[in-house]
């Protein structure tokens, strides 16, 4: 035992799991997973594969239905003041399907995680508004993957899939004549064109059964980068209606391109130990690519042809963004599960978890403001299976619930110029998390 | 009901959750950290007021300027201000439970010209409140500039002056704050070409001056182009545990017609030594096309307000403008 315990440490210090970019990644997929910590690369014995390692779906003995929800309420604070960044909360619907083709062991899954606010928000700031950058959009959006695991042998597996993320470019046309003076004299047609356009990420990862008590895992997450690309054009004549325009094929465009919910590449690597038939320790490592984060505030691209009255307006220069600097980051992530309670109708197991997940962010000096803190996350969960309770659910129904408090470690941004408007300030907080997931096997 | 049941009536019922009707606009935009560098703006009227925004105070033939606020314990606003006449100006005060509500009672005068040096005007006026008393600094003086000072033992109800001399002679507009055992004066040079700086052991002793400041005079567009006055300086300890220092200035000017119009401005520094010019030196406050003057900022760390004169009619009035 004691060697298996100092392999099981040896692998929690060196081992990886997925990083966050998306509300999963933030609050972890499933209660289970969310209260060990979201150790879950090599430690997923339930449909959350679809998120953690998708190769463990092979691994999985029942097809498995999780119905989760989740709030996770933040007290974000710059000066030690709230500035009331919304709640995240939303269903999860994870379906794992296990089979066997010509002798192969498979398993198919699919996930969807659908807030209860919005499907996706889009909201594109100043750069220089102060605003918790990992918290702001990023929790508010739908999240999808469809995935595939193979066991290549009793021991190994590898598993991919897609995520998806949605894009949107479009515009608004107006063409036509603008009234002036009198404004009832315009006559405009509308058209409107917008694209919501799917981006697909890749997901991959392998399963290995080191030992009957040890396995590892590893898996890739990809990073995307969707793009918002909004438009409105004005065009046709200004003047009144049965009269020689003023100003004849005048034009106003307005363009913003926005980058929003930045999702970086992932690498994590993980172990899962079972240290005895009632406890296991699981523990994830994960590499977070932040430095392709790219400011996120809107670049604006305007022009104006108005004819002889040009010279009284000058368009305004293209908005130029600082460079939001952000670095990669290791997070690594540690859990345990222990079985409490095992009689022959009710298995009660308990869990808990700790992540620490450094700051992608550097110090606001500047004129940006995209702020965020180191955070370490406490977790804590219960889980509650039922079997033989009716002839309906042969297997075992089990209800899954978890909490976690994550503390944004008090952090100085010191600004360099003592005319910045928005001044020093020290930002923390703390995000409490809970959730809950039921799950149903045949 | 049996453990049994809420589970499975606990179980079923989450495949509802979510699809309730619990849209919230978005959030994360209150309590936003500012430094009180601006740019400022004045309100738009607000007609479920009865206050005539951005104005505080306007009253007919006499020309009110240089405000200066105390908030009271009460929250009340107390604003000092310059009360202009043909014959001479005196120091006024107006007490406002809130910006957008009308005084209770009416503006009553704090003090008036009664020493030689003082001739037929006092303006200017900063009020500092120390630990058991209140301080009143103000300019004086008809053909020469002097910054005199009134002491109030009964928390500001009545004013004594210190001694019939001025603190400090030839300078004008003052402005005074306390900063733990020490005080910091800023004032202008009765020219209007530059802005000093002096620090003081005690109330009524000010060391040497030293330029912060200077007007670009003949600097074609700059809002200082003709003369700078009217310092406010106002020290803020950052969260972050800095010092950090504002100095809000009036600038005189020339618009595109010629004409001299008031702005104005804001420094920054850290260390009283280095200043630096927000926006280029540009002005803080839109205040077209009339423009706006004697500047008395309140800095809380989210919400900045700046108290200002600004002409109307021929007539100064007693404005506020908020912070971004």
């Amino acid at each position: 035992m004691r060697c298996k315990s100092l392999v099981a440490l040896a692998l929690a210090m060196a081992s990886a799991s997925p990083a966050v970019a998306n509300p999963l990644t933030m609050f972890g997929a499933g209660a289970r997973a969310a209260s060990m910590g979201g150790a879950h690369t090599a430690g997923a014995r339930d449909s959350s594969a679809n998120f953690y390692n998708p190769a463990l779906l092979a691994t999985l003995p029942t097809l498995e239905i999780d119905l989760s929800y989740r709030i996770a309420n933040p007290k974000l604070r710059l000066n030690d003041k709230d500035l009331g960044v919304d709640v995240a909360r939303g269903s999860q619907i994870s379906v794992a399907v296990p089979g066997e083709v010509a002798g192969i062991k498979l398993g198919a899954g699919v996930s969807v995680y659908l807030p209860d606010q919005q499907l996706m928000r889009i909201r594109s700031l100043s750069q220089s508004q102060p605003r918790f950058a990992l918290y702001d959009n990023r929790p508010q959006r739908l999240f999808l993957s469809v995935n595939f695991g193979f066991a290549i042998n009793e021991k190994l597996s590898v598993g991919g899939g897609l995520g998806y993320l949605t894009a949107t470019s479009g515009g608004v046309t107006l063409t036509g004549r603008v009234g002036f003076p009198n404004a009832n004299d315009s006559d405009l047609v509308l058209d409107m064109d917008v694209d919501i356009t799917t981006r697909a990420y890749p997901v991959a990862g392998i399963g290995y059964q080191a030992t009957p008590w040890l396995r590892l895992g590893a898996a890739y997450r990809g990073g995307v980068q969707p793009i918002t690309d909004l438009s409105i054009d004005i065009e046709g004549d200004i003047g009144a209606a049965m009269r020689d325009p003023i100003v004849a094929d005048a034009a106003v465009n307005l363009r913003s391109i926005s980058l929003s919910h930045f999702q970086p590449a992932e690498f994590s690597l993980g172990a899962e130990a079972w240290l005895r038939e009632t406890f296991v320790v699981v523990a994830d490592l994960s590499l977070h690519r932040w430095s392709g984060f790219a400011n996120p505030a809107a670049q604006l691209e305007s022009a104006l042809e108005l004819g002889q009255f040009n010279e009284f307006l000058t368009p305004p220069e293209p908005s130029s963004l600082a460079p939001a600097n952000y670095h990669d980051i290791l997070i690594p992530r540690v859990g345990v599960e222990w079985r409490a309670l095992h009689r022959r109708h009710t298995t009660l197991h308990t869990r808990a978890g700790y992540s620490y997940e450094p700051s992608p962010a550097p110090e606001q000096i500047g004129i940006t403001n995209f702020v965020d803190n180191d955070k370490h996350t406490a977790s804590l969960g219960l889980g509650l299976s039922l079997r033989d309770w009716t002839k309906i659910f042969l297997e075992p129904l089990s209800l899954d619930l978890s909490f976690a408090a994550t503390q944004l470690a008090r952090r100085n941004h010191q600004k360099l110029s003592p005319v910045d408007p928005v001044g020093d300030y020290h930002s923390d907080g703390t995000v409490w998390q809970l959730g809950v997931t039921s799950r149903l096997r045949f | 009901m049996t453990l049994r049941k809420l589970l499975v009536l606990s179980s079923m019922s989450l495949a509802a959750c979510g699809l309730g009707p619990f849209a919230e606009p978005g959030g994360g935009g209150e309590n936003l950290p500012q430094s009180g560098a601006g740019p400022y703006l004045f309100p738009a009227p607000d007609f479920d007021t009865p206050v005539d925004e951005p104005y505080l105070l306007a009253q007919p033939v006499v020309s009110l300027t240089d405000p200066s606020v105390r908030i009271l314990s009460s929250g009340d606003y107390e604003i000092y201000y310059t009360r202009n006449t043909d014959e001479g100006s005196e120091i006024w005060r107006l007490r406002l439970e809130s910006l957008t509500s009308l005084p209770l009672t009416p503006p009553e005068l704090v003090l008036a010209p009664s020493e030689a040096w003082e001739g037929t005007g006092l303006r200017a006026p900063s009020i500092v409140a120390g630990e058991s008393e209140v301080f009143l600094y103000y300019e004086g003086g008809d053909e020469t500039f002097a910054i005199g000072l009134a002491r109030s033992a009964d928390d500001g109800q009545t004013f004594v002056k210190h001694g019939s001399s001025p603190l400090i002679e030839d300078a004008a507009g003052p402005d005074v704050i306390a900063v733990d055992d020490y005080w910091l004066m800023v004032h202008a040079d009765p020219e209007g070409s530059q802005i000093f700086l002096r620090e003081g052991s005690d109330v009524d002793s000010f060391g040497e001056p030293r330029s912060v400041a200077s007007a670009r005079l003949g600097v074609q567009g700059a809002i200082d182009s003709l003369g700078i006055g009217a310092p406010a300086l106002r020290r803020q300890i950052s969260s972050a545990g800095r010092e950090h220092y504002g100095l809000f200035y009036a600038g005189l000017g020339a618009n595109s017609e010629g004409e001299a119009v008031s702005s104005i401005g804001y420094y920054g520094s850290f260390d009283l030594l280095a200043w630096t010019a927000f926006l280029g030196g540009g002005p803080i406050l839109d205040a077209e096309p009339s423009g706006a003057g004697g500047p008395a900022p309140v800095l809380s760390g989210t919400n900045s307000l700046l108290f200002v004169h600004q002409a109307r009619q021929g007539r100064g009035r007693i404005a506020v403008a908020i912070g971004p």
